[in-house]
């Protein structure tokens, strides 16, 4: 019994050291991600935020949460449905964890007038653990590509 | 040969006179121009006609020439009167000039050369006339497309500020062959109004044809993808 007990606790060690624990890690951080944006859940979108994010997108460059938050999350959140995500490359290490690759997404336009769309692009979103332990998304880029009508 | 160096000094002159007419003509009022023409031209011929004293016949054929020149020009804006192509004003010009060219060079038969300067001039006033009705043509042309693109905007605009779209009933987004149908005017000049900073609606024909959203950014550099024609940022 107390052989494996003493297994059990080894190789929990092990498991938690492990670079699958670490690469779950960043998945589970990006599909509450992406999860927030589908549900349009703004409050646990900035909160994934780190005080000092950067986000850039093609010309643009928001720096802060207040900042990012104000110009991409809210300007983009009624805009958006069904967002999704292929990821490319990923690494993760104590304190940092990245996921890159591309995202398709439903365009919801404010004009009535124009018709469905679909967005594709490129993704990178780097995350750092902070000094509480907690994982917050430290720098966002995208570069979308040209929003194409739907038959 | 005198005379033919005087012939030399008369086309030339009439050759830069009427250059620097024409860059000046944009703002010049017919008067004025007729006036400067004819005042030029006079000169020159008075000076060439009278051979003892050349600084009178050129005083005499400038005021002469110039006053001539000033009542054709006040003439040509006279309301309802009918104005010559620029082909048959360039033909009359070269026939009268090369004519007049022609029967100075030729002493022996002053007829045959002023046949023979008329046709070579009236050919070569009609070939500048053509060209000169061509950038006129083309500039109506531009013209009257970016009136239209105009008026179409503003009918645009004014047909969502009463609401009358009755296309989004029920709050749903129209398909886009109901958007490129509602649309599609015909043959617009989309590549004219394309430069165009505000979004006419045969840009936004264009885009959509093309299978693209126009980007109602475009302009804003504070907006991702500010400067992009068609619309980019979707996440």
């Amino acid at each position: 019994m107390k052989a494996f007990i003493t297994m059990v606790l080894v190789s929990s060690i092990f498991s938690a050291c492990s670079p699958t624990g670490d690469a779950n890690r960043v998945q589970e951080l990006d599909r509450q991600f992406i999860d927030a944006w589908n549900n349009k859940n703004a409050d646990k979108i900035n909160g994934f935020l780190a005080d000092d994010v950067d986000f850039i997108q093609g010309n643009v460059h928001f720096k802060g949460k207040a900042d990012v938050s104000k110009r991409w999350v809210q300007e983009t959140l009624p805009t958006l449905a069904n967002l999704k995500t292929n990821v490319v490359s990923s690494t993760t290490d104590t304190r940092t964890a990245y996921e890159a690759g591309t995202f398709a997404v439903d365009v919801l336009t404010n004009n009535p007038e124009q018709p469905r769309a679909f967005g594709e692009g490129n993704f990178i979103l780097l995350w750092k653990k902070g000094d509480d332990g907690n994982w917050k998304l430290s720098y966002a880029q995208l570069e979308d590509l040209p929003v194409q009508a739907k038959n | 040969m005198k005379t033919i160096r005087n012939s030399v000094v008369l086309i030339v002159t009439a050759v830069l006179l009427g250059q620097s007419i024409d860059m000046q003509a944009q703002s010049w009022t017919p008067q004025t121009k007729g006036a400067v023409i004819g005042a030029g031209a006079g000169a020159a011929a008075g000076a060439i006609i009278n051979e003892r004293n050349r600084k009178v016949g050129a005083l005499i054929g400038g005021v002469a020439g110039g006053a001539a020149g000033y009542a054709i020009g006040k003439n040509s804006t006279r309301p309802g009167r009918r104005h010559w192509s620029p082909q048959a004003k360039g033909t009359a010009i070269g026939v009268a000039g090369g004519a007049a060219a022609g029967a100075i060079i030729n002493k022996r038969n002053r007829a045959v050369g002023g046949l023979i300067g008329g046709v070579a001039g009236g050919a070569a006033g009609y070939a500048i006339g053509k060209h000169i009705d061509n950038k006129h043509k083309e500039a109506a042309r531009v013209a009257a497309a970016q009136a239209e693109a105009q008026r179409e905007a503003e009918a645009r605009a004014a047909e969502r500020a009463r609401g009358t779209n009755t296309d989004n009933e029920a709050g749903s987004q129209p398909t886009l062959a109901a958007y490129r149908s509602r649309n599609n005017r015909g043959a617009e000049p989309t590549a004219l109004v394309a430069t165009k900073p505000a979004l006419a609606p045969a840009y936004v024909t264009n885009m959509t044809n093309m299978g693209y959203l126009p980007n109602e950014t475009l302009g804003d550099p504070n907006a991702p993808y500010g400067m992009s024609e068609y619309r980019r940022k979707s996440w």
